[in-house]
């Protein structure tokens, strides 16, 4: 499993140097990556060419500059449209038409007998739980239902492939649960999944690895502590619990990769302690080094006799790393 | 699903057409058409009703020649219903899927941009040539006061199919060329409806120059009107087709270089 800045020989999404502009407007601009089976979340803020890098995968939009390849092949190519499937944030449908006829509408396009279209349209719809509203009007549903209906249609022709642009706005908690567990299934299945979404904390539970955007440039690609490495600047947050804090502070403070370090005797700390323990005492260090620090913190450790209780980052989560793209001090890494 | 007997995106058409004959002609927006193609219906029922009640009183019967039913099939059927008719279908042939923001779904499947547009071109073709050469068979029944020969009434169906066809082509083309074509659509109505009054070598480029060559009985032209030489029925078709086939062409190439972004379109 990969989805990294430079391209492996699994890639099924592959894109080099694209740059997407809208006149003036800037979409993507020198986008590298390469992303293989699994699930990959492409997260950033409002604006940061998430919707702008899936269009270009999938054919919809053409890049200004560089190249895009899904399964070694240029989108627009007639077969790839049999491997790949795209769930668009567009929340529309074709004016009148029943979720059964949408779907099978879709697969006859895709040149199934109208008999096959009509079971598959079937299997699909069942598989997103709208089995018991197939006969009716798609736009007469509701959000979660249209959602889970567009779902439906980019997977109902089995691709290898699958983008799927915000896939779980408008769905209800259980609802939420069941499609990331049908996107684990998926991608067991060896397909890719490239998923964008706000809701980080599910981004966060079922990504193998994510991709982050914003303003257009990627930030970084990888698990989601390798992301957090490929950030330049932005320093990582230690959890330092110990018995003598003060000391492990004003050493921490000394060194010169550590850019701040207090004691945590406020809400951080407090929230990580464990019912019924002592009073905390930790003390919150901010280095741009962690493996530094780490070394640092062992050797005090050894010639001071420090007892450490837990050494942990504190924000080691796509909440952070999403908290962080907000900041207006960004040094962004252009692909 | 199981793909392995699903045929090659180049021989999608026919799927393509009979899910856009669905789509085109089942839809609220298809209504407007069968009004317009009810239109020399009505006015053949009125001129029916006339004669019949000038019977029934006793009144002197009135009779319409041949030339006066051709002249009634350019005004009524083919500058008013099949024009306006086919400016309706064909330039909502894209836009409508645009304004819906569900082009986007098509374009996702394997069948290829340009069997896509031609799909699209021929379900319009097939629905509007089917409504309005029926309109004018039934207008011709209906508006003559003798037994029309069939190969005139032949003549004149054939006609409306081929302005479907070349109409068609014209307005799918500016479909997708303009984000208003309101204002495109007028001028070129404005340009057929000057033709007997341009110079021969300009009557060449309208396309009611063609359809007027093929009429079976001529028109009853003004005393103004600059008289051309007819094309040959063979050359009428001809180009009537050809240019039908080169626009769409056109077209084609252009929904292929197509990016989907309907913001702009708002």
């Amino acid at each position: 499993m990969s989805a990294a800045a430079s391209p492996t020989s699994d890639s099924l999404l592959r894109a080099e140097q694209v740059s997407k502009f809208y006149g003036d407007v800037l979409g993507v601009d020198r986008v590298t990556v390469s992303i293989g089976p699994g699930i990959t979340s492409l997260v950033g803020p409002n604006g940061a060419g998430k919707t702008t890098l899936m269009n270009l995968f999938a054919g919809l939009l053409w890049p200004t500059r560089g190249a895009v390849t899904v399964l070694g092949q240029r989108p627009g190519h007639p077969e790839l449209y049999r491997q790949l499937g795209y769930c668009a944030s567009w929340d529309s449908f074709p004016a009148g038409v029943t979720a059964h006829g949408f779907i099978a509408r879709y697969l006859r396009l895709h040149g199934y007998s109208p008999a096959a279209a009509a079971s598959g349209a079937s299997q699909a719809l069942e598989r997103v739980s709208l089995s018991a509203v197939a006969r009716r009007r798609a736009d007469a549903f509701s959000q979660g239902m249209r959602q889970r209906l567009r779902l439906a249609q980019a997977t109902a022709h089995d691709p290898r492939v699958v983008i799927l642009d915000e896939p779980l706005n408008g769905l209800d908690p259980l609802a939420r649960a069941e499609m990331a567990a049908l996107f684990r299934a998926w991608a067991t299945g060896g397909r890719c999944l490239l998923i964008s979404s706000h809701i980080l904390h599910e981004v966060d539970a079922i990504s193998d690895r994510v991709l982050l955007l914003d303003q257009g440039y990627l930030l970084g690609a990888g698990s989601v502590p390798t992301v957090r490495g490929e950030i330049h600047r932005h320093p990582l947050q230690i959890l330092v619990r110990c018995d003598r804090p003060a000391e492990l502070a004003a050493h921490a403070f000394s060194l010169p990769h550590v850019i701040e370090a207090r004691l945590a005797g406020d809400e951080t700390a407090a929230a990580s302690a464990e019912p019924g323990a002592p009073e905390p005492g930790a003390v919150l260090v901010k280095t741009r080094n962690p493996e530094a620090f780490f070394l640092a913190l062992n050797q005090l450790a050894a010639e001071s006799r420090l007892q450490i209780e837990t050494v942990a980052p504190v924000d080691e989560n796509l909440d952070a790393v999403y908290r962080f793209l907000l900041t207006p001090d960004t040094e962004a890494v252009h692909g | 699903m199981a793909d392995a007997a699903l045929p090659a995106p180049r021989s999608l058409l026919g799927p393509v057409i009979a899910v856009e004959l669905r789509r085109q002609w089942l839809s609220p927006g298809a209504l407007v058409v069968y009004a317009l193609a009810a239109l020399p219906v009505l006015a053949g029922i009125g001129i029916a009703l006339a004669r019949a009640f000038a019977r029934a009183h006793g009144f002197h019967t009135f009779h319409t020649p041949p030339s006066v039913y051709s002249n009634i099939f350019e005004a009524l059927i083919l500058r008013t219903a099949i024009f306006f008719g086919c400016a309706w279908m064909f330039i909502r042939v894209f836009r409508s899927e645009t304004s819906a923001r569900s082009l986007h779904y098509a374009f996702l499947t394997p069948a290829p941009r340009a069997i896509l547009l031609w799909g699209k071109y021929f379900a319009a073709v097939i629905g509007a040539a089917v409504l309005f050469a029926a309109s004018t068979l039934l207008a011709l029944a209906l508006i003559a006061s003798q037994p029309v020969p069939a190969g005139q009434a032949a003549a004149y169906a054939g006609i409306a199919v081929l302005a479907c066809a070349a109409y068609g082509a014209v307005f799918l083309l500016m479909g997708l060329l303009f984000r208003n074509p309101v204002i495109p659509v007028l001028v070129f109505f404005g340009w057929e409806a000057i033709l007997l009054f341009l110079p021969p070598w300009l009557q060449h480029l309208t396309v009611l120059f063609y359809l007027h060559s093929l009429l079976p009985v001529p028109l009853l032209a003004g005393s103004i009107a600059v008289v051309t030489a007819p094309a040959s029925t063979a050359v009428a078709i001809l180009v009537l087709l050809a240019a039908a086939a080169g626009l769409t062409a056109i077209s084609a190439h252009r929904a292929a270089r197509m990016e989907i972004a309907y913001a702009k379109e708002e």
